[in-house]
């Protein structure tokens, strides 16, 4: 059966969830990796919802979470891999389409509100 | 803004984010070491004037696979301070991309060698053009500029090629492209660790 226009499989579960969502694009911005306690910082999550994201991402082979023992001491850092930057770039592609088809229907229901 | 428009600039700079994530685990310093080498071997040879087309061949092989060597093993070492976590990631994918030429670069490499004069003479030429190429080939993990070095590598690859099928080529005819390639490689591997 072809796939129904709306139906959006592309839009991957694994970063389709808001915590997840913020985990992967702040570590989308650090190609070398964060310090865990400036991950937590900057999505906002506790220790332990954090690990528990991390834990589904890392289950997927989409992140890495070691320990760095740069400048002296040992910190947990946490990265996306390789894999895991190809999957979470189909998904905003994905989600970019989606987000065009949502302009196009709204601008088709109301072309007062379609951009110039 | 209307918000529609405002998610999609978001979703696009989260892209060019996931984009940046290039290789540059390359030492610049051991890149202008191989330039200064290339014109050392150069000078070396006018000197002692190279005829031979193995000779010739021998030594620039020698010469670029001690570079190339080197290079690996820096990158070893590089790549976990400048890119941490992933650094295992990347120098599979670059091992992963390179075995191709490396394999074509041996097997043509080791037929050129048993055919008589000309044959050697072409091989300078053939290892410049592989590097071109593989220069293109991971054109998207590189810092961008470096497409520009792949291409100088590629038309003198090419260049080198067609002379060495007449027989002996001069010294500088090698040395000067790849010190120039080289020189070129360092200054975008340089920016490209500075701009982090």
């Amino acid at each position: 059966m072809a796939e129904a226009p709306f139906q959006y499989s592309g839009l991957d579960r694994l970063f389709h969830e808001r915590a997840r969502l913020g985990i992967a694009t702040a570590l989308a911005a650090h190609p070398e990796g964060l310090p865990f306690t400036a991950l937590r910082d900057l999505v906002g999550l506790t220790d332990g919802n954090l690990n528990r994201h991390l834990k589904v991402l890392v289950d997927e082979g989409c992140a890495v979470v070691e320990k760095d023992r740069r400048q002296g001491r040992a910190r947990t850092r946490v990265a996306l891999t390789a894999a895991g930057r190809a999957r979470f770039q189909a998904y905003l592609e994905a989600l970019e389409a989606a987000l065009r088809e949502a302009v196009a229907a709204a601008a088709a229901a109301d072309p007062s509100s379609a951009p110039a | 803004m209307d918000p529609w428009q405002r998610a999609l600039e978001e979703v696009a700079a989260i892209r060019r984010q996931l984009a940046a994530a290039r290789f540059r685990a390359v030492s610049p310093r051991l890149n202008l070491a191989f330039a200064a080498a290339s014109l050392l071997l150069a000078l070396w040879q006018v000197r002692h004037g190279v005829a031979e087309g193995r000779t010739f061949a021998r030594q620039w092989g020698a010469l670029m696979l001690a570079a190339s060597t080197s290079v690996a093993a820096l990158a070893l070492g590089l790549a976990s301070r400048l890119h941490g976590a992933v650094a295992g990631a990347l120098l599979g994918r670059a091992a992963r991309d390179l075995a191709p030429f490396a394999a074509a670069g041996t097997a043509l490499s080791a037929a050129l060698w048993r055919l008589p004069d000309p044959g050697p003479w072409l091989l300078p030429g053939l290892w410049l053009l592989l590097v071109g190429l593989f220069g293109f080939a991971v054109r998207d993990r590189v810092p961008p500029p470096a497409v520009a070095v792949a291409f100088w590598y590629l038309l003198w690859g090419v260049l080198l090629a067609l002379a060495g099928s007449g027989g002996a080529l001069s010294p500088w005819l090698v040395a000067m492209p790849l010190a120039i390639g080289q020189l070129a490689t360092a200054a975008v591997f340089r920016q490209a660790q500075a701009d982090g």
